[in-house]
């Protein structure tokens, strides 16, 4: 606006109108716009409905295929799992499967619980799912595993999943594990178990540490103590294959 | 002797430490009693010897080098005996191992009898136990302790009395319907 002359009241009405007016037709562009993009979506959950329908069993029997159909459902931001009264859970009983999954994990977990003290590697908790041969496990994948112990998590002092060296592992009781602890743990990683040697070589402790450590370990059950080697070895039953089954 | 498939914890060196903590021994003192019992069943092993079984690969896992010492062979045994799996022979030497349960080896009796038509008849443990008529049913050749145990159990809810003999083996039988 030039300087030293005010605006007159018909242009500011005028400018006041064309703004109206504006904002009026970028209303119906954005509703036009969010009206096709909710067809689309609507077109596309009919579509993945159908697709789920008639993949049901693939999608209930398959692992990799269940867990690229999830990966979909993610991208549009479907989540089959969520509510067990969802038209998903109902019309593929995925819902029902994580849930029914759910309940054998903490089966195994339980039942395994005076061998490892709750500390147990997904890969074992994975095949000791599969020794059972229920419907719900006999196809399990260490992602579906994962994704009952994501539900599991509304529970209190539930079930966490936590990386120990190299592995996944499932803790299920809720005690506090310290860095030294899983530390520690991820020692066991070739050989099954720890030795105050190996602390001592790896992690550069000094004595008292190491006792504390390993004290721990064996007093909540984690550990197993052997005295029939030149040292104690302290063996990590849960990160170990096939402990599943001394039940 | 039939082969014995030997469970996993068997193969996992802690298995032959008596474990410090009390919750860890009571799983691994489950575990070996539970072995025991099943491998003196599959064995048909009545009394366990305890120095031969020490020799034997029962208590010792060669391809891991480790074995239960002395003290924790009777230790475990002693945990069989307190859970009612077993019994010591006075000495400690040996112990008898109740694979089956007395009231168990009486109702396979018992059935033997009824099948046969034994009922209302005499017999004597010796027959029962060794007599050609048993052959072939599991409970021939019990063994003697047991035998007595298991017809005391059905003495107990009437299924037969007890008849003294000259002996042990003597004793009589009379079974009731």
């Amino acid at each position: 606006m030039p300087p030293g002359r005010r605006p007159g009241r018909a242009s500011i009405r005028e400018d006041v109108r064309r703004r109206e007016e504006m904002a009026k037709r970028g209303a119906m562009i954005s509703a036009e716009t969010a009206q096709h993009m909710k067809m689309q979506l609507r077109t596309f959950s009919t579509k993945l409905e159908q697709f789920a329908i008639d993949h049901k069993d693939e999608i209930q029997r398959d692992p990799a295929f269940r867990a690229k159909f999830h990966s979909m459902c993610a991208s549009i931001g479907v989540d089959p799992l969520t509510s067990r009264k969802g038209k998903w859970s109902d019309l593929l009983g995925v819902g029902d499967y994580y849930y029914e999954l759910a309940v054998r994990i903490i089966e195994v977990c339980v039942a395994t619980r005076p061998t490892n003290g709750g500390i147990i590697s997904l890969r074992e908790l994975v095949s000791a799912l599969r020794i059972r041969r229920t419907t719900y496990t006999e196809n399990v994948s260490s992602d579906d595993v994962e994704r009952a112990l994501a539900k599991l998590n509304v529970l209190e002092g539930g079930f966490k999943v936590m990386m120990i060296g190299h592995r996944k592992v499932v803790q299920s009781v809720p005690v506090e594990l310290s860095v030294d602890h899983t530390n520690a743990l991820a020692i066991s990683e070739e050989t099954g178990y720890i030795s105050a040697s190996a602390l001592r070589e790896k992690l550069k402790w000094e004595k008292e540490r190491i006792m504390t450590t390993l004290r721990f370990l064996l007093e909540h059950e984690i550990a197993w103590l052997d005295l029939q080697t030149s040292e104690p070895t302290y063996w990590i039953l849960g990160l170990m294959s096939g402990s599943s089954t001394f039940t | 002797m039939s082969d014995f498939d030997f469970p996993p914890f068997y193969s996992f060196p802690p298995s032959f430490t008596r474990q410090p903590i009390e919750a860890t021994r009571a799983k691994q003192t489950e575990l070996w009693c539970n072995l025991i019992r099943d491998y003196c069943r599959v064995k048909r092993i009545f009394w366990l010897d305890v120095s031969k079984a020490k020799e034997s690969n029962l208590f010792a896992n060669p391809a891991i080098d480790r074995r239960l010492s002395d003290e924790d062979i009777q230790y475990f045994l002693s945990q069989l005996v307190a859970r009612g799996d077993a019994q010591w022979d006075p000495d400690r030497k040996r112990c008898l191992v109740f694979w089956r349960g007395p009231s168990e080896w009486g109702e396979m009796i018992y059935q033997w009898v009824e099948k046969t038509g034994r009922n209302g008849q005499l017999l004597t443990v010796h027959e029962i136990r060794k007599g050609s008529a048993t052959i072939g049913y599991e409970f021939h050749d019990l063994e003697l302790d047991t035998t007595i145990k298991s017809l005391q159990a059905l003495a107990v809810i009437g299924k037969c009395a007890l008849v003294k003999g000259d002996s042990d083996d003597g004793l009589g039988v009379k079974f009731v319907n």
